[in-house]
């Protein structure tokens, strides 16, 4: 059986889709504006009130959701090559988890002056996955396939401790500090700050462009390390420029997010089933497809049960909780 | 300038506690073909994995084309020394082409992307090993023994004056490893790289290598031609078996008929 590809045209494609997804994304919400209200602002003539709404509120956000689908999916298709596991996604190996824990230790530590910086937070972050990302490694150590289970494992342990010491930060520091984290165990969006956003995206964009320079050698180091150093890989160097890269967007898609879920499971799959696994292509359409996936979880979750609005991590927990057992399911049944 | 293909001097090396190699002496020179024969954990896969650069030795030097392969980086040593490993298990479902395709990334610039000169030998190494036909198969669904042609394929198409082959035939049906030995014999008198073949099958390796390296306990027990290297006290010291010596009736190079464990 031969596997799909689609290359070039493909990714044109997904593009477009994807660019559809979010004009409807930010074309449904609370306030009955639609497709019509949001032409009339590109075009220059609606009224400020609308105009704040389509762009400083739901824009914004949709924006937001976008670089954070974009971010987790891609880290999940690296992750997954690195640790020849097609199990592993930011959120199951517990580095969504450090780096929720290091912005929060930021929200609760930081001198008042530091913590509104749109740079503060996604850089406690990323020390946060970092850290994460030595006790994994130090586990795996790089070498042959981490066993399915240990990975899983640690990943279930570390969410455990990490998620603890956020409830006890979120619970015992000063409640001013955390008003709209509370929901950061289970990912939400919101209406970021101009500046939030532009850190956000800028802190992806550079890891995004370090994975994707690195697609073919993640091609490669899926082969195993003693096979990617023969054909000219040199492993451990490059194994932790990726990882961190993948660690670096991670963190920046949970320091004012929280921890969205399963992304960096479901649409590496589907890619790999709709493009095959090079990831010279796999990689732009995790990011096109994650940006799409998760503009539109949280367009669900903004309507599903409005005017009360879910957090977008259950939207994702609630379609990728039954797709992580059906993979693990296959894998059981596999070896 | 014509420092061998490859060179151990006094190399030691083990895994843990257990000594493999000590002290290994071993030159291949450039465009010779070598049969590297031996028991089972004689050192033979060792030595394809110290000599790619896959693990490096405790104490003596390993030589590729002269410079000590610790001093190379992966890109250089990958663009001189090809490996053929036993078996691989990709995670994802790359097709043959794909696979045969890497075999091209020490070549290739910045962002890893091939051009038409590197699809085309790719496709030349394909076509050389008979695996044209599944280039848009799935790795994974393929058989042992074609999954070894298209190892084949990828490191043909990696180009190197070197290539290190681990029992490339131990899948392979007899035509096939007939084939297989055609084409690195081909090879060899086209492009003129050394190559190493790992191998249990001494009558195929006799009638097609130039050389045989006989290994025992990480020891060389006997080097030379087939005829030399092939006797029954060479064969029955390395293998711990009895067996008589008659000739190969095509090529009239011993021929080892084992006849019992000693």
């Amino acid at each position: 059986m031969s596997a799909r590809r689609g290359g070039t045209p493909g990714l044109l494609f997904l593009a477009l889709v994807s660019a559809a997804a979010l004009v409807v994304a930010v074309s449904v919400g609370a306030s009955p504006l639609g497709l019509r209200d949001l032409a009339s602002v590109f075009a220059g003539g609606s009224d400020p009130a609308s105009r704040a709404i389509l762009v400083d509120v739901r824009l914004a956000r949709v924006l937001l959701a976008a670089t954070v689908g974009a971010a987790l999916a891609s880290a999940g298709a690296a992750y997954q090559a690195v640790l020849r596991n097609p199990l592993a996604d930011p959120f199951i190996l517990g580095v969504s988890g450090g780096a929720a824990l290091g912005a929060t230790v930021f929200v609760a530590l930081s001198p008042a002056s530091a913590i509104g910086s749109p740079l503060g937070r996604p850089l406690a972050a990323f020390a946060g996955a970092a850290a994460t990302l030595v006790v994994l490694f130090g586990l795996a150590r790089f070498r042959g396939r981490t066993a399915t289970t240990a990975l899983l494992l640690t990943g279930v342990v570390l969410n455990a401790f990490d998620s603890a010491i956020i409830q006890f930060f979120v619970t015992a520091g000063d409640p001013a500090r955390f008003q709209g984290t509370l929901a950061y165990l289970m990912g939400s969006l919101t209406s970021p700050p101009w500046g939030a956003l532009a850190s956000v995206a800028v802190l992806t964009a550079i890891g995004i462009a370090v994975l994707a320079a690195g697609a073919h050698t993640l091609n490669l180091l899926s082969l195993g390390a003693e096979e990617a150093g023969q054909l000219g890989v040199a492993v451990e160097r490059t194994t932790w420029v990726i990882v961190l890269a993948a660690s670096l967007v991670t963190a920046a898609a949970v320091a004012f997010t929280g921890i969205v879920g399963f992304i960096g499971l479901i649409v590496p799959h589907a890619m790999r089933a709709a493009f095959g696994p090079d990831h010279r292509v796999l990689l732009p359409a995790c990011a096109l497809a994650g940006a799409a996936t998760v503009a539109l979880a949280d367009a669900a979750a903004r309507t599903l049960v409005a005017p009360v609005e879910l957090p977008v991590g259950v939207i994702t927990a609630v379609i990728g909780g039954p797709f992580f057992l059906i993979l693990l399911l296959r894998r059981l049944r596999e070896s | 300038m014509s420092a061998p293909a490859l060179g151990f001097s006094g190399v030691t090396f083990g895994y843990g506690r257990t000594p493999v190699l000590s002290g290994l002496d071993l030159t291949i020179d450039r465009g010779e073909i070598v049969g590297l024969l031996g028991p089972n954990g004689a050192g033979k896969t060792t030595c394809v994995r110290l000599a790619s650069g896959a693990v490096a030795a405790v104490s003596g030097r390993v030589d590729l084309f002269g410079d000590d392969v610790a001093t190379l980086g992966a890109r250089e040593r990958a663009r001189r020394v090809a490996v053929v490993p036993q078996e691989t298990h990709p995670v994802f479902e790359f097709t043959v082409s794909e696979i045969v395709r890497m075999g091209r990334a020490p070549h290739l610039g910045f962002l890893g992307l091939e051009g038409p000169k590197d699809r085309e030998l790719a496709h030349g190494a394909m076509r050389r090993c008979a695996i044209d036909h599944l280039a848009d198969r799935s790795f994974r669904a393929l058989s042992g023994g074609e999954h070894q042609r298209v190892l084949l394929a990828r490191a043909l198409t990696q180009g190197t004056p070197l290539l290190l082959l681990d029992e490339p035939t131990a899948f392979l049906d007899i035509k096939h490893r007939l084939v297989a030995y055609d084409v690195l014999v081909r090879l060899r008198d086209d492009a003129g790289p050394a190559i190493v073949i790992v191998s249990h099958d001494v009558n195929l390796a006799a009638r097609y290598c130039d050389r045989l390296v006989l290994m025992r306990a990480g020891a060389i027990v006997a080097s030379g031609a087939p005829e030399d290297v092939l006797t029954r006290a060479a064969i029955g010291e390395a293998y711990d078996v009895n067996v008589q010596i008659g000739a190969d009736p095509a090529t009239g190079r011993p021929f080892v008929i084992p006849l019992s464990p000693r």
